[in-house]
């Protein structure tokens, strides 16, 4: 038996994964959640807001990390929709611009068709320039941005109008899938303006840890992976859509059943490799 | 020369930047040197498509190995490309179309001199020199010498630019003198012409049909031959006629409506005869027509028990089924949620109620002048309405008879005593609002698709024909909507728009290739653990142990496993997830942060040595 697993073809462990992930996904097994501090706090200082605040949708990612970020970003745009907030949003992450389109399509246009685009929320689309975006941003928008992503002047869009740089914001949420990213806004956006506005925001699994130093001082809370964003989901649709949430207001839930499953597997194929190499090596000792 | 130019650009730019951190007078200078970077990040990407074409060439051209990728490459590269910058498929956008007017070319120089407007009028205070005018106006207005000039007819928007530019009373008043006097000539009938001239677009546009009195008090301005040709030509776009034909039996039905009420006929130069079947337009067609086109099928009444019945048993009679009691109480709930008469008989009311008016900007500014210091922007309300006995009567009947278009149901309402423009607004968006027929039909079908007998074909024709009728229709509009237009700018469209090319080639090649690769990590993380993560020392036992709880931890798996823990007991601590917590925001927190400030100070000595050229790896070897 430990010669045969020892031996093992790879190709097994590809298929164990792939049904740990499959079947979960066509069960549709989901598991309660329950919001942790980070969750709860991304949470509140969306609630603390008041309709007509305005917030800065930074949403740096792509189609390769949707897996994890795309139902944070739903659940963002659901919750600041809801409370009627004023949406700007913006990307210095290549692909960003077509996410934040993606959101609009998926939750504005569908959910809140009165909100107007350029009264209730605006694209202003994609800048390349990585971190220097948001260093000339924060104090002068319009010389990055003198268009939205449309190519409409700043000066007609009539929630534009009032805005000189992002300090005019009350909140910046920023989706991050790596650099540029959640990183860069804390350092160059939330750290030397920190009495301007907040910042939250979601990212990947492998960021999530990287950002704790900054918790709560320059990044009041954080969203980490689709655990995050499960939890998160959970508290927004509990009070935005408490009777029958769409379903794509479901998707951070119903991914934690194949995370599940996965990390089960994860866990027995590591205790399993390791009873493989102490029978080995006792082996050899005898 | 080679290394000490790039070198030197290199120093100043990171001295730059230091410097505009650390002393706040010199902000603006770290601010034009991070746009400078923004451009040059811009040209990188430029340089990095040159570069791929270049490198993948050059390994075709060589069949070097793998030259099959690199064709592929090239070939998605190049594509990408072209149907990004060339806007293939691209609509034009909705914003800068002007649907239902004609546009001629026509710079600031060609629009005769009569269309220049002053008036008295200064910067607000302390603005002059100092700021730019609103975007909307700055091409076509200018202050100097106590004078404000526009050159063209101002409009709605650059109106309101202009107020929300300065809160300074004098300056709204001297604002809203420029505005009335700077409105295009009036027709015949006392209306100014629908005429408008934009700056930015070098266009003069009309709205509509241009009547031949309008085109020939136009003519009259100037003689200028480009002027004169331009009227001309606006006279024949406006004036070209559009049309399609509206096949049975949707011919009859219009006629039918036409002959109940005349308003369903015509709006301006959109027409519809009865005997040809032909709908027309003259000029372009504009979206409020097309709006009201769409919409003239009318909504259904609330419906008195004896009228539900009729309805269920017509419903009945299309086909041969029994129904249960249960299917029949699924049908008439669509039925009992429309509207009632005391909902709109509010609404109605809510409108009549009086509203004050607005002063005028120079009324108010007069009123400041004489001293008056607490100003009310408000002239006193008109007396509040409400519908009186004539006119309730008019609602009855107007619920009563299905077939009473809105048209007339608003001339009953304008015969019974007093009713105002607002309130006749709020009953037409109130009645627009409502379900149609064809929508109330749907909604019954798809309630009765939720019960357990199935219904007949001849069932769902009954419910869902009125619906296909209106969807047809609205699609004949759409298609004199589209016929009458004229694009003007093809290319003002979202390259990535939904539709086209680029987003078909997004959506569903590049989005789902670049999930796939990124999922793939997955297979690869399950089997290099199993392979390579042992148990060797102490340090791998930490690691693997932090592992295992932070895998729980991320799942309900570690929820459940510790949940016997007592959450509000001394050991809360243990459950797996505050365990996960307090590895992530103390342990992880600790580590992270030491490797942080290590890194920053690395950063530190690093630029240092960038800065003043002890390091010039970056510049590349002498050769």
């Amino acid at each position: 038996m430990i010669d045969f697993l020892n031996n093992l073809d790879r190709r097994w462990i590809f298929l164990a994964m792939g049904l740990s992930v499959l079947i979960p996904i066509l069960l549709k097994t989901e598991f309660p959640e329950t919001a942790t501090a980070q969750s709860q706090a991304v949470f509140d200082e969306v609630e603390k807001l008041k309709p007509g605040d305005k917030v800065l949708m930074a949403w740096d990612w792509d189609p390769a990390s949707a897996g994890e970020l795309e139902p944070m970003a739903t659940a963002f745009a659901l919750h600041c929709a809801s409370k009627k907030l004023k949406l700007y949003f913006m990307a210095i992450y290549p692909l960003g611009s077509q996410m934040s389109e993606n959101t609009i399509n998926d939750v504005i246009k569908v959910d809140f068709p009165d909100m107007k685009y350029g009264e209730d929320y605006v694209n202003l689309g994609y800048k390349p320039g990585y971190e220097g975006v948001i260093k000339v941003i924060v104090n002068n928008l319009r010389e990055l941005y003198p268009t939205d992503a449309r190519g409409t002047n700043l000066d007609q869009i009539p929630m534009c109008r009032g805005v000189t740089n992002i300090q005019d914001m009350k909140l910046i949420i920023n989706v991050s899938s790596g650099y540029p990213g959640i990183k860069e806004w804390v350092q160059y956006a939330a750290t030397p303006y920190k009495n301007k506005f907040k910042l939250v925001g979601g990212c990947t699994g492998v960021q999530a840890s990287l950002m704790y130093p900054y918790i709560p001082q320059q990044l009041a809370g954080q969203l980490g992976a689709i655990k995050g964003a499960a939890e998160y989901e959970n508290l927004v649709t509990a009070k935005y859509a408490p009777d029958s949430p769409r379903e794509i207001y479901k998707e951070g839930r119903r991914r934690m059943g194949p995370q599940l499953i996965a990390h089960m597997l994860m866990i027995t194929l590591i205790v399993l490799g390791n009873v493989i190499y102490f029978v080995q090596r006792s082996r050899g000792a005898a | 020369m080679k290394r000490t130019i790039p070198l030197l650009i290199t120093a100043m730019g990171g001295i730059l930047l230091i410097i505009a951190t650390f002393i706040p007078a010199t902000k603006d200078w770290g601010e034009k040197a991070t746009i400078w970077f923004d451009i040059l990040a811009g040209i990188a990407f430029i340089l990095g498509g040159a570069n791929l074409l270049v490198i993948h060439l050059g390994k075709v051209s060589d069949r070097k190995k793998g030259w099959g990728y690199s064709l592929i490459t090239l070939l998605s590269f190049l594509t990408m490309l072209f149907v990004g910058m060339f806007k293939i498929g691209s609509p034009p956008a909705p914003d800068q179309e002007y649907y239902g007017e004609s546009f001629v070319s026509m710079t600031m120089k060609e629009l005769p001199d009569l269309f220049t407007f002053s008036v008295d009028g200064s910067w607000p205070p302390n603005m002059e020199g100092d700021a730019e005018l609103p975007a909307s106006v700055r091409t076509q207005m200018s202050i100097k010498d106590g004078q404000m000039t526009i050159r063209g007819w101002m409009r709605e928007n650059q109106f309101d630019d202009l107020i929300d530019f300065s809160d300074n009373l004098k300056w709204r008043s001297d604002v809203e003198k420029l505005f009335d006097a700077s409105q295009p000539p009036e027709s015949d009938d006392e209306e100014h012409l629908p005429i408008a001239w934009y700056s930015d677009m070098r266009s003069l546009g009309y709205k509509g049909e241009m009547t031949d009195s309008a085109k020939q008090g136009l003519l009259k301005v100037s003689d200028a031959p480009k002027w004169v040709t331009d009227i001309n030509a606006l006279f024949e776009l406006t004036n070209r006629e559009t049309s399609v034909e509206v096949p049975e039996p949707l011919r009859s039905y219009l006629q039918q409506k036409i002959a109940q009420s005349p308003d369903v006929g015509a709006t301006g130069s959109v027409s519809f005869s009865g005997e040809t079947g032909v709908f027309s337009s003259i000029g372009e067609m504009s979206l409020e027509e097309r709006n009201y086109f769409q919409h003239i099928y009318p909504v259904p009444k609330p419906m008195n028990q004896e009228q539900k019945e009729t309805y269920w048993n017509e419903f009945l009679a299309a086909g041969d089924r029994e129904f249960g009691e249960d299917v029949k109480i699924k049908f008439m709930i669509p039925l009992n949620n429309l509207w009632t008469k005391e909902v709109l008989v509010g609404v109605i009311n809510a409108a009549g109620k009086g509203k004050p008016k607005k002063k005028t900007w120079t009324q108010l500014y007069e009123e400041q002048q004489s001293g008056v210091t607490n100003l009310d922007p408000n002239l006193p309300a008109p007396p509040s309405i409400e519908l009186n006995e004539t006119q309730l009567q008019a609602v009855d009947q107007f619920i009563a008879d299905q077939d009473m278009t809105t048209g007339t149901f608003l001339t009953l309402l304008r015969e019974g005593g007093e009713f105002r423009a607002g309130q006749a607004a709020a009953t037409i968006a109130f009645l627009d609002g409502q379900t149609t027929r064809g929508q109330l039909g749907r909604e019954i079908a798809e309630m009765m698709m939720g019960t357990n007998v199935p219904l007949q074909k001849s069932h769902y024709d009954f419910l869902l024909e009125p619906y296909r009728e209106e969807v047809n229709w609205s699609r004949i509009v759409d298609n004199l909507f589209v016929k009458a237009h004229v694009v003007k700018y093809p290319f003002s469209g979202e390259y990535s728009a939904t539709g086209t090319p680029f987003w078909w080639i997004y959506e569903y090649m590049m989005q789902p290739l670049m999930a796939t690769v990124f999922a793939l990590l997955a297979f690869y993380v399950a089997s290099a653990a199993f392979r390579a993560f042992r148990v060797k020392n102490v340090e791998a036992s930490l690691l693997l142990g932090t592992a295992f709880i932070i895998l729980l931890g991320r799942t309900f798996a570690g929820v459940w496993l510790t949940s016997w823990i007592d959450p509000e007991g001394p050991f809360a601590v243990f459950r797996i997830e505050n365990l996960t917590v307090w590895i992530m925001s103390v342990v992880n927190t600790a580590g992270n942060r030491a490797i942080l400030l290590g890194i920053a100070l690395g950063i530190i000595s690093t630029s240092l040595k960038v800065l003043l050229g002890v390091d010039r790896s970056y510049l590349g070897s002498d050769d």
